[in-house]
């Protein structure tokens, strides 16, 4: 490279470190705030200009919120209780948590708007990973225009708008997932036929167990759940096929929704079991915090979220009111 | 956002336990440097031990204080990280009650210092002190100087408070107090031109000081005119030390 690319590249570089040294944060690890940002977006009257949708009104958010005590004064209910059930029924609007320092604040609140954009168009029913869902997608070579397809939720992934989640059905004899994204507008109705959990957060175990077990109806009906409960839980404990299976499934001790989990080894699949076994990784605390989210963030999300949830349904009776006074 | 900072990926520690120890050998060093760090409140070593100790200390502090002692998760854990059991009796009777006061909702519970290095070592590396907050031994650090005092300093806060007051409502979220009143020796200083006018002015009679205050409004001549002299007797008569009142003498 000529003297003068490389002195240009220097002075880049050069820029960019200014820039990241004085951004913000104002520090080298970008997990942090100085406490004078924190303690100037807490004066402000509202909660921080920056980490708040503008269409929310200002006088209701309380901002940031304190960490939970274990010890409980009040006889409510535990808001870390709140915080769990939120953190199920809307894993979407949770932030990304694979990688903290990829996280773009900005990115996530724009996202939360389009949400809610497209939640005052579909409904969007709770449903969880072992719930039984519909979906109807818009399909321009069908007859009806419009394509059902009905089937257990194996997994959800992602945050935002990108949020997926997989249904799994067996159809003559073929198993069948789909993975569709909640927010895609070609989506045009979801219904959860049954809202429940299993024990694990993620099913992809049923690739390797008896097709009974994953095979649901297509024209099943709507099981009422039951309101004002926790969603029930199905204890079920499903037998894996004979091995070979497609992942390993020996190896993972904490799924509790299997049995049939040991296979027999031979010494060379036991030697490198032996050194595939990391039980260091089983008491280290940095790596859930890495992984983790901070309670009042959650809070804050959740303020958001249920705040968004009042103003539909004061419009919607609104709008019924004015349509009875018309009839 | 977090509390405390920490690194976005683990350190490997690859030497923690000898050369070739590989993550077991990091993890029994880690436990040995927490153990010590909660019997004895203050630490020294390497960089990197210390550092990966005050993340992991924090988290397990933090997480300590959430779940509390009955959690049997919570239980399990302290017993895996502190070797001695009498320091799993100490996390939740001395250090969960001493940092869940709310002052420490956005604060580290840990401190870290940089230590000089010391003569005689073999490998030249650099080596930190890493101690719990509000713990019983003398400062690392002296505490720095009081300069509220210093000429500089108070014509500066005067000017930002000016500026502040007749700049209008540029700034809406600011907090509306002033810290301005809180300084002491600000009313021995005079605004005044002449050097002399401060000894004058005390010389003058009472009568004429009220006369004055009836005549004029509130303006700031008349306020050093009046306030200078009841606050000269209030500064003689204090029988504070000369630590506690802020030095104005400017000691370059």
């Amino acid at each position: 490279m000529s003297l003068s690319k490389q002195f240009k590249k220097l002075a880049v570089s050069c820029l960019i470190h200014n820039a990241r040294v004085f951004s913000t944060s104002g520090c080298r690890l970008s997990n942090t705030l100085l406490h004078r940002t924190v303690n100037r977006h807490r004066q402000i009257k509202g909660g921080a200009a920056d980490y708040q949708d503008n269409e929310e009104d200002a006088s209701d958010d309380t901002g940031v919120r304190g960490v939970d005590l274990h010890i409980q004064m009040d006889g409510k209910p535990k808001p870390q209780k709140e915080v769990d059930t939120f953190k199920e029924k809307y894993p979407d609007f949770l932030p990304r948590t694979d990688r903290a320092c990829r996280r773009d604040y900005v990115l996530e609140m724009l996202h939360r708007r389009d949400m809610f954009r497209r939640r005052q168009n579909l409904s969007i029913p709770e449903f969880y990973v072992g719930s039984i869902v519909s979906v109807t997608v818009t399909d321009p070579y069908s007859p009806t225009k419009e394509n059902r397809f009905v089937g257990i939720c194996i997994q959800r992934q992602f945050s935002g708008l990108s949020h997926t989640f997989t249904l799994r059905n067996i159809i003559y004899g073929q198993g069948i997932e789909i993975k569709y994204d909640l927010y895609n507008p070609n989506i045009l109705k979801i219904e959860c036929l049954k809202t429940e959990k299993r024990l694990d957060p993620e099913l992809l175990y049923l690739r390797d167990c008896p097709p009974e077990f994953s095979t649901f109806p297509l024209d099943m009906e709507k099981v009422p759940a039951p309101k004002g409960k926790d969603v029930p839980i199905n204890d079920v404990k499903i037998p894996l096929n004979k091995p070979p299976w497609l992942e390993r499934w020996e190896r993972r001790k904490d799924l509790k929704g299997i049995t049939g989990n040991d296979r027999r080894l031979t010494y060379r699949q036991k030697k490198r079991a032996v050194l595939s076994e990391k039980p260091w990784l089983e008491n280290d605390i940095m790596l859930e915090y890495r992984r983790s989210l901070r309670d009042d963030e959650v809070q804050h999300i959740k303020g958001v979220v249920e705040k968004f949830l009042e103003r539909e349904q004061r419009r919607k009776e609104e709008a019924e009111k004015e349509m009875a006074e018309e009839s | 956002m977090s509390r405390f900072a920490f690194r976005n990926r683990p350190r490997k520690l690859s030497k923690a336990m000898g050369h070739n120890s590989g993550p077991p050998g990091r993890e029994l060093r880690l436990q040995k440097t927490i153990s010590m760090l909660l019997r004895f409140q203050r630490i020294e070593g390497s960089w990197g031990v210390i550092n990966e100790t005050r993340e992991y200390t924090e988290a397990l502090i933090e997480r300590a204080i959430k779940k509390g002692p009955e959690d049997p998760e919570m239980m399990k854990l302290a017993n895996h990280w502190l070797l001695e059991k009498d320091l799993v009796h100490m996390l939740f009777k001395e250090y969960v009650p001493r940092f869940s006061h709310p002052k420490y909702q956005n604060q580290p519970y840990l401190q870290l210092y940089k230590i000089e290095m010391q003569p005689g070592r073999q490998y030249m590396t650099q080596m930190g002190c890493l101690e719990l907050k509000e713990n019983p031994w003398p400062k690392v650090k002296p505490d720095p100087p009081n300069t509220e005092g210093q000429l500089h300093n108070v014509l500066l806060k005067a000017f930002f408070e000016d500026k502040r007051k007749f700049s209008g409502n540029h700034r809406p979220h600011a907090s509306t107090k002033p810290d301005f009143d809180n300084v002491k020796g600000m009313e021995n200083l005079t605004l005044n031109e002449d050097v002399n006018q401060s000894e004058t002015i005390r010389n003058m009679n009472k009568d004429s000081v009220s006369a004055e205050n009836q005549n004029a409004q509130s303006s700031n001549m008349d306020k050093s005119e009046n306030s200078e002299e009841e606050v000269v007797d209030a500064v003689l008569l204090d029988n504070k030390s000369d630590r506690e009142r802020p030095n104005t003498e400017n000691k370059c």
